[in-house]
C-alpha cells in the first residue's frame, strides 16, 4: 500500500485496547506518547467503550526515547495499582516503543513483585499486523492467562470473537443471547473481548459451549477445549435458515433439542421468503439480477452472504477489510486488495447492486446503488440501540426490509 | 479508592518555584486523557488551507486518528485532502523512501495540489529517514512547495509546536508582493477573527484581512501574504513565523493576544493603527473607561474568591494576573503546558499577590482528588464535572470565547465570573466552552 487516501485497517495495537479496556476490573496503561491516547479515546468512544478509569498513558520524552528511561512506567504502574486496585493492568506499548525496543515484559517481570495487579504485556506496538493479529493475540492471552479450569457451570456458554469494532456487535450479542435464551434456556457467560469482569473471564472454563463467531476467535477455542474441556462450534446465525442450522448444530453438540416453537417459526418464516419453489424460482421472475457487493470481516462476509442468498439475492463481490493471509481454507470468493486504489477502483464502478459495507465504500459508491453500513468503519453512524441486530431471526428480518427498498429502488 | 489528594498536593511544586517545565510534575504518572499531540495541532491549522493536500506519514494509528477527526464534525477538512503513507514494519527497517515516491507519484495525479504538507510523526523521526531531502526532490520534480512539518510527540507537552511548526513552514509558499491596506492574522487556533472586535473596527477603517494562519485560508492566499502592511500576533505560536516575515519580507507585527486587561487592550489597539498609519478611533477610549469601571465594580463582588484553571482560550499569565492585581480573584493551582519567557511579567505580577500550584495539564483522571483539599471556589477550564459537583464548585464559562479579541475579552471574563458568582450557577457547572485548548 502507497497512498492511503481513506482509513488504513486498525493496526493490532488498536484491536488490543479496544478488546481490553472492556473489562471491567482491568486497566489498559498505554506506554508510549499521550497524543496517541488522546487521540485513541476518539475511536474508543466511539465504540461504545467506556473510558472512565479503563484507559491511561505514561506519556514519554526523548529521555525514555534516546536513554531507555522506564521510570515514568515504573511509576504509572505502582500508582495505577495503589489508586484502583485493577486485578490486572495490561501494559500495552505504542508503535515507538515498540521501534525502540523498550523490554517491557522485562519491566513488568521485575514490577510485578510490587504490585497486587498481575501485569501482562503487549510488545506487539502496531507493526506485527492488522486488528485481526491483535484480536487473536487478545484471545490467546486471555485462555492463556486468566481462564482457569473450574467446575462445570449448567446451562452457560461463551460467546468468542465478539469485537467492538464490529458494526452493531453489541446488538448481534444481545440478538444471540435471546436465541440462546429461547431455543435452549442456556444463559450467557461471558462474551470476550467486549464486556465482562476478570472473575468472569476466570469462570469461562465452566461453560458447556463456545460459540466462537470469528475465526480469529478458533485458536482460543482450541486451547479452551484442551485445557477445560470446553466445547466449541464455530459460526454465526445470519439468515432464517443460517440460524436454524446454527442452532440444530448447538444442540448437537450440547445434547439438547432446539424449543420446537422456535423451529417452527423460523420455518415458517423461511417459507414465507421462498414461494414458488425457492431461490431459483425466485431469480427467473427478477427483472435484473439482483445483485450485491459486500465489504467487511472475513466472517461477516459470509454470513452476509448467506443471508442475501436466502433472499434470492447473489453477492458478486465480497471484499475483506483485512488481510486474508492467516485464514486456513479461506473462501475463494473473498477477496483482499492490499492497494486502496484497486478497492476504490471496484466501488466506483458498481452500479445498481445493494452495497453492504463501511463509510469508505459508501463514500465511493454511486448514487446508482443501494447502501448499507454493516461493517467498520462507521465513523459517520452512532450505535444507540443495542436491540438492532443483523445476525439471528430479527437481523434477518430487518434484512428483508431493506432487500425491499433496494428491489424497489432499482425495479428488480 | 482512588488516588490521595494530599499526597499529591504535598508533591506538588509551586509557581515561584518552577524555572522551566521539566520541573512541572504531573498530578499523576498515569494520565488520562493526556496531551494532545503536535500532529493534531498541524492537522487543525492544515485542514483548513485549501487548495492543499496534508500528507501524514506515520503507523496505521497516527493515519487512522488523523483521518477520524478531519472525516466530519466540527473538525471536518474543508478544501484540503488528508491522506497518508502507512508505515509498516519493512518500511521502519529499510526507509520509507520507495513508498512515499509512489506515493507522491499518486498524489499529484489525483488532487493537482498547490501545495503539500508531508508531516511526520514519532515512528518517522526515530528511524530519521530525510524527510526534508524527500520534500526538496517532490517540489523541484512537481514543481510546487512541498513542506515538511515535524510532529514528534516526544519533545513536548502539547499539541501546539505543530500548530508553530506548520506556520513555520508555510513561509517557503510566500512571494514578495506589493504592500496594501490589509493585515494577516497569526496564531488564532480556533475560532473566527472575522466575529471578533478587533475585526470590526478594523474594517471600519478599511482594513482587510488578507490570510488568517490557522484559519480559513488557501494557497494563493499563504503565497500573497506578504502584501499585507502589518502581521497581528493573536497567539505565541504566531510569532516566529511574524518574526521570519519581518526579516525576510520587511512586515511588522504587532502581537494582540485574548488580553483581559482593558488597559493593555488599548495599548494593543494604538500599536496597531499607528502601525498601520491610521488614527486610533475615539471611541476605543471610552471603552476602555468602561471596562475598566465594570472591573472596579466586578471586584467588589469578587474579591477574595480563587480558582483552580486549566489552560484557557486567554493569555493565561495575563489572564491570571489580571484576575489577581484587578479582581483579588486568585488562583490555588495551575495546570500549565508552558512557562515562556515573553510571558514572564505577567507571571511576576501574579506572583506578588499569590503563589499558585503548578501541575502539568491534561489530566482529568486525576484532577478531581485535589477539589476537596483545595476547596477553590471555581473552576476555569476543562474539569471532572462529576467530582465539581460534588464539591459545589462553579465552573466558569467563557461563552464564545475563541471569537472574541479587543475589549469584549474582558467583557466577557468579568461576565462569565460573575454569572458563576451567582447562588444558582452552581447547579450548572458545566464545562466551559473554549475552556480547553
Amino acid at each position: 500500500m502507497s497512498l492511503c487516501r481513506f482509513y488504513p485497517s486498525p493496526s493490532d495495537r488498536m484491536a488490543i485496547i479496544w478488546s481490553l479496556m472492556p473489562i471491567r476490573d482491568a486497566v489498559v496503561l498505554e506506554y508510549g506518547p499521550a497524543g496517541t491516547t488522546h487521540f485513541g479515546g476518539g475511536l474508543y468512544s466511539s465504540l461504545g467503550i467506556d473510558l472512565n478509569k479503563s484507559l491511561f498513558t505514561t506519556h514519554i520524552s526523548e529521555d525514555d526515547v534516546v536513554m531507555g528511561d522506564v521510570s515514568r512506567l515504573e511509576q504509572a504502574i505502582l500508582e495505577i495499582d495503589a489508586a484502583y486496585h485493577p486485578k490486572i493492568i495490561f501494559v500495552v506499548a505504542a508503535a515507538v516503543i515498540a521501534v525502540i525496543g523498550t523490554d517491557i515484559e522485562g519491566v513488568c517481570q521485575y514490577m510485578q513483585e510490587k504490585v497486587q495487579a498481575r501485569l501482562i504485556s503487549f510488545e506487539e506496538g502496531g507493526f506485527r499486523g492488522d486488528y485481526t493479529y491483535g484480536l487473536k493475540s487478545v484471545y490467546r492471552m486471555l485462555v492463556r492467562e486468566v481462564v482457569k479450569k473450574t467446575d462445570k457451570k449448567e446451562k452457560t456458554y461463551n460467546i468468542l470473537g465478539a469485537s467492538a469494532g464490529s458494526f452493531r456487535v453489541r446488538s448481534d450479542v444481545w440478538e444471540i443471547q435471546n436465541l440462546m435464551r429461547e431455543a435452549f434456556g442456556y444463559e450467557c457467560g461471558y462474551v470476550m473481548g467486549l464486556e465482562g469482569n476478570v472473575e468472569d473471564i476466570e469462570s469461562a472454563g465452566g461453560a458447556a459451549i463456545n460459540l466462537v463467531i470469528r475465526n480469529e476467535a478458533l485458536e482460543a477455542a482450541e486451547q479452551m477445549k484442551e485445557n477445560c474441556d470446553v466445547d466449541y462450534i464455530y459460526g454465526a446465525p445470519y439468515g432464517y435458515a443460517g440460524t436454524l442450522q446454527w442452532l440444530e448444530q448447538i444442540a448437537s453438540v450440547i445434547g439438547v433439542s432446539v424449543n420446537q416453537e422456535l423451529v417452527a417459526r423460523l420455518k415458517e418464516k423461511i417459507r414465507l421468503i421462498t414461494p414458488m419453489g425457492g431461490p431459483p424460482m425466485m431469480a427467473l421472475m427478477q427483472r435484473i439480477p439482483a445483485k450485491a457487493t459486500i465489504q467487511g470481516d472475513y466472517d461477516t462476509l459470509l454470513g452476509f452472504r448467506a443471508a442475501l442468498a436466502e433472499l434470492s439475492v447473489t453477492a458478486e463481490n465480497l471484499v475483506c477489510s483485512h488481510s486474508i493471509k492467516g485464514i486456513a481454507n479461506c473462501d475463494a470468493a473473498v477477496k483482499y486488495y492490499a492497494k486502496e486504489k484497486e478497492r476504490i477502483a471496484l466501488f466506483r464502478s458498481i452500479e445498481e447492486q445493494w452495497c453492504l459495507g463501511s463509510d469508505e465504500m459508501e463514500r465511493y459508491c454511486s448514487e446508482k446503488d443501494y447502501f448499507t453500513t454493516i461493517s467498520a468503519p462507521f465513523i459517520s453512524k452512532r450505535q444507540v440501540g443495542t436491540h438492532l441486530p443483523f445476525m439471528g431471526e430479527k437481523g434477518m428480518d430487518y434484512l428483508r426490509e431493506l432487500k425491499s427498498e433496494f428491489f424497489d429502488k432499482f425495479d428488480i | 479508592m482512588g488516588l490521595d489528594g494530599v499526597t499529591m498536593l504535598k508533591k506538588m511544586k509551586t509557581l515561584r518555584q518552577v524555572g522551566n517545565m521539566k520541573q512541572v510534575k504531573p498530578l499523576s504518572y498515569a494520565l488520562f486523557p493526556g496531551y494532545h499531540c503536535p500532529l493534531m495541532g498541524a492537522m487543525l491549522t492544515i485542514k483548513e488551507i485549501e487548495n492543499s493536500v496534508m500528507v501524514v506519514i506515520g503507523p496505521d494509528e497516527c493515519a487512522y486518528y488523523t483521518k477520524l477527526a478531519t472525516s466530519g464534525g466540527r473538525m471536518k477538512a474543508e478544501g484540503c485532502e488528508v491522506v497518508s503513507v502507512v508505515l509498516d514494519q519493512h518500511d521502519v527497517t529499510f526507509g520509507c523512501q520507495e513508498k512515499m515516491d509512489e506515493a507522491f507519484r499518486e498524489l499529484m495525479e489525483e488532487y493537482s495540489p498547490q501545495a503539500v504538507y508531508l508531516v511526520t510523526t514519532c515512528v518517522v523521526e526515530v528511524i530519521g529517514d530525510d524527510i526534508d531531502a524527500m520534500a526538496r526532490g517532490y517540489a523541484k520534480e512537481y514543481g510546487l512547495p512541498v513542506m515538511v512539518v515535524h510532529a514528534e510527540n516526544f519533545k513536548t507537552d502539547d499539541h501546539l509546536p505543530g500548530i508553530e511548526h506548520t506556520m513555520d513552514a508555510s513561509i517557503d509558499l510566500m512571494e514578495k508582493q506589493e504592500v496594501c491596506d490589509c493585515v494577516n492574522v497569526l496564531g488564532l487556533r480556533l475560532g473566527d477573527f472575522t466575529k471578533t472586535e478587533v475585526y470590526r473596527y478594523l474594517a471600519e477603517s478599511g482594513t482587510e484581512v488578507a490570510m488568517m494562519l490557522p484559519g480559513k485560508s488557501s494557497a494563493e492566499q499563504i503565497k500573497t501574504a506578504p502584501k499585507a502592511k502589518c502581521n497581528i500576533v493573536v497567539h505565541p505560536v504566531g510569532l516566529p513565523l511574524a518574526k521570519e516575515m519581518e526579516k525576510k519580507f520587511g512586515t511588522p507585527y504587532v502581537v494582540f493576544e485574548r488580553y483581559s486587561d482593558p488597559n493593555r487592550i488599548l495599548a494593543c489597539y494604538t500599536e496597531l493603527f499607528e502601525t498601520l498609519g491610521k488614527v486610533v478611533p475615539a471611541e476605543l477610549y471610552s471603552l476602555c473607561k468602561e471596562r475598566n469601571e465594570k472591573t472596579e465594580s466586578a471586584k467588589k463582588q469578587l474579591s477574595g474568591k480563587t480558582y483552580i484553571s486549566g489552560n484557557t482560550a486567554l493569555c493565561n499569565y495575563e489572564f491570571h494576573s489580571f484576575m489577581a492585581d484587578r479582581l483579588d480573584v486568585k488562583p490555588l493551582l495551575l495546570q500549565i503546558s508552558d512557562l515562556d519567557a515573553d510571558s514572564d511579567a505577567f507571571r511576576q505580577t501574579l506572583l506578588q499577590y499569590c503563589d499558585p500550584y503548578v501541575t502539568r495539564s491534561a489530566n482529568m483522571a486525576a484532577i478531581g482528588y485535589l477539589y476537596p483539599v483545595l476547596k477553590p471556589d471555581f473552576n476555569i477550564g476543562a474539569g471532572n464535572r462529576t467530582e465539581l459537583t460534588k464539591h459545589g464548585i462553579t465552573s466558569v464559562q467563557m461563552m464564545n470565547a475563541y471569537n472574541t479579541l479587543g475589549f469584549e475579552v474582558c467583557d466577557m471574563v468579568l461576565s462569565a465570573f460573575l454569572r458563576a458568582n451567582q447562588p444558582q450557577a452552581m447547579q450548572m457547572p458545566t464545562m466551559g466552552k473554549g475552556g480547553v485548548r
